[in-house]
């Protein structure tokens, strides 16, 4: 992956993925616990079933964001390989400027969703009345992060589209099953060294 | 009120601007948003952002992360090598020999993994080096390999059944027992082929190696553990009344978080890859499932539910064509689309047809499925049909394609049974839940 904006988001956008895969641990952890505090010691948490609906809101959008850099928003790509260079260059970045308007839509009327949470002092029906607009900012923060990036790869794929670059199509073009395979091989074949390196010693 | 040609050329844009390659979440969302802006006026569409937070903010998809993050544990936790091995001691002896332990190692991780494309990978990379230097036809080995891990998304616990749970408002649970008899059906009927096959022609199978001491084979037994003790948590708990379906996910992530460690598998790096991959498929199917809910709702305002159940009433087409329209529709749908966005995004048109016509929601969401796992070996764009002639890297992919036709029509014949005889999907959740 050279793509000059990738090279930037990729990091930071897995770094976000990893925070986000610890929120997941914690989550399974926390009900884990309520199940059997419920079941053998009659004590449960309060609202573990909000916290998880915000955990997967919060996740979904934070995770968009990594998505879009390792070309992962599913597209069907069947058809498209079938049309000449240029027209999958027009295509592509059809695609990614269409994704950028839908992110800034959502993005929008996403922090229009909080807005509306601090004006009325939205809580959340369980017992301890969450604020809402404290799971809705985080949200909010996802969702602009990736109007954001979804904008800067729009924009990079015009310019691309206007010099009639061959980058076009190897950057913005769907993530084949062969790179996805490529990809998961790779790290089994590191995963395997491992476990040797780990036998040898 | 909406006419039905409104609807239906909304649903070739659909299909057209999917076909284009724009993202498939982007599409749903923009049918929407025509729709809205056509038939109910701008406003509408800005309830976007409430209906955004409502679907993803619900505690039903919160098991979609935790059962790829299972998934993705088990997958490198190294118990499919083991497991496999211990298998191919008990099935062996069949006549077909070691392309059974392909469909009951697929079975057996996709009773603890939500997704076919990860069952296909793991059993793949297991199974493919096992042939090496075997007499056996190497297009039913890649077969069994590609439709046997289609069981992935059959046997509960299964992503594309809690996604069409909670668009459909069925319960997960229900839907997790109607598919315990199918999946196990389908087992039987794919091994029951390769039976068929290798006894009218021996030598698509030849050279049984003599079996492993019953000492060995006795203690290598342990090694299906893992797995079995999974299922029997996630699926336990459920069933126990103990867990809603979402916490038993949760349950099976520490229990197998518990084996990895038992195993010595678990270290920071690895935790860390199983991370991204999970926030990043979660993140993905999440996206059209926004952009699909938001349809529901706005189709929903449009009052394209009840257009659509009246025009089924007034065809008065039986449920059988119905059923074999729908057949064929989504055998050519799922030759081009992904088979998870061919669910999601036909939900909102093809559900309440079916309701109105009377069909139970469990079974066809059992139905659906089995649609979706067909999609997942029809070329050209079968993802299991990829993904196992990747790892085998020589050779033409239509030797894969010819090497699932005799499981594809196992599973028609899956289809036709479930019409035939709807308690194997239904008696289940029946006397489990009442």
């Amino acid at each position: 992956m050279n793509n000059p904006i990738s090279r930037v988001v990729e990091p930071l956008a897995r770094m976000a993925a990893i925070v986000c895969g610890y929120g997941v641990l914690l989550l399974s952890v926390v009900v884990s616990i309520d199940i059997v505090g419920r079941k053998l010691f009659g004590f449960t948490f309060q609202g573990t079933d909000d916290m998880g609906g915000y955990v997967l809101a919060i996740i979904a959008v934070v995770g968009a964001s990594y998505t879009m850099a390792m070309r992962g928003h599913t597209r069907v790509d069947v058809f498209l390989v079938r049309f000449s260079a240029r027209w999958q260059r027009i295509l592509n970045t059809v695609a990614m400027v269409t994704m950028a308007a839908f992110a800034a839509f959502a993005a929008w009327r996403g922090s229009d969703v909080l807005m509306e949470s601090i004006e009325f002092q939205s809580v959340a029906s369980n017992p301890l009345q969450t604020p809402l607009w404290q799971p809705q900012l985080l949200w909010v923060i996802g969702l602009t992060l990736f109007a954001l990036i979804s904008f800067a790869y729009a924009v990079h794929a015009l310019m691309l589209l206007a010099r009639s670059s061959p980058d076009l199509n190897r950057f913005y073009g769907p993530a084949s099953a062969q790179d996805e395979l490529e990809a998961e091989l790779t790290a089994r074949a590191e995963r395997a060294a491992q476990a040797e390196q780990g036998a040898l010693k | 009120m909406i006419d039905l040609t409104g609807a239906a050329i909304g649903f070739v844009l659909l299909i057209g601007l999917m076909s284009l390659g724009l993202h498939v979440a982007f599409v749903m969302f923009a049918i929407s948003m025509l729709g809205g802006i056509f038939y109910l006026g701008w406003p509408a569409t800005l309830q976007f952002g409430t209906q955004y937070w409502g679907a993803t903010n619900n505690f039903v998809l919160v098991a979609i992360p935790l059962f790829v993050l299972l998934g993705e544990l088990l997958v490198r936790g190294g118990f499919t090598d083991r497991m496999y091995r211990s298998l191919s001691d008990w099935l062996n002896p069949l006549p077909g020999g070691l392309l059974h332990t392909n469909i009951g190692a697929s079975a057996m991780f996709a009773a603890v993994s939500g997704s076919s494309v990860a069952t296909a990978a793991t059993i793949g990379t297991v199974a493919i080096p096992a042939f090496k230097g075997r007499n056996y036809d190497s297009r039913l080995v890649l077969g069994s390999i590609a439709a046997g891990a289609t069981l992935g998304i059959l046997i509960p616990p299964s992503i594309n059944m809690i996604i069409y749970g909670a668009m459909t408002n069925t319960s997960v649970g229900r839907l997790y027992a109607a598919g315990v008899i199918p999946g196990l059906l389908l087992t039987g009927l794919f091994m029951a082929v390769i039976v068929v096959a290798c006894w009218w022609k021996p030598s698509l199978a030849v050279a049984v190696s003599a079996p492993a001491p019953m000492r060995e084979r006795l203690l290598r037994l342990i090694d299906l553990l893992p797995p079995l003790v999974l299922f029997v948590v996630v699926m336990g708990s459920i069933y126990l009344g103990w867990a809603t379906p979402t916490e038993s996910a949760a349950l099976g992530v520490m229990m197998s978080l518990l084996l990895c460690a038992l195993y010595g598998k678990v270290s920071v790096k690895m935790l860390h890859e199983c991370f991204i991959t999970t926030v990043s498929v979660t993140a993905m199917i999440m996206l059209i499932a926004a952009a699909a809910f938001f349809l529901n709702f706005v189709l929903g305002l449009m009052g394209v539910p009840q257009a659509l159940a009246s025009f089924a009433s007034k065809l008065g087409t039986s449920q059988l064509v119905m059923i074999v329209i729908l057949t064929i529709f989504y055998l050519i749908l799922g030759c081009f689309l992904d088979a998870l966005a061919m669910i999601i995004g036909t939900i909102p048109i093809v559900f309440p047809l079916v309701t109105a016509l009377g069909i139970d929601p469990v079974w066809f969401g059992i139905y659906l499925v089995v649609m979706a796992e067909l999609a997942l070996i029809t070329p050209p764009v079968g993802m299991n049909l990829y993904v196992v002639q990747g790892i085998r890297g020589e050779g033409l992919i239509t030797d894969v394609i010819v090497g699932t036709l005799p499981f594809l029509f196992m599973m028609l014949l899956l289809v036709v049974l479930l019409w035939v005889f709807p308690d194997i999907a239904l008696w289940l959740p029946r006397v489990s839940f009442g």
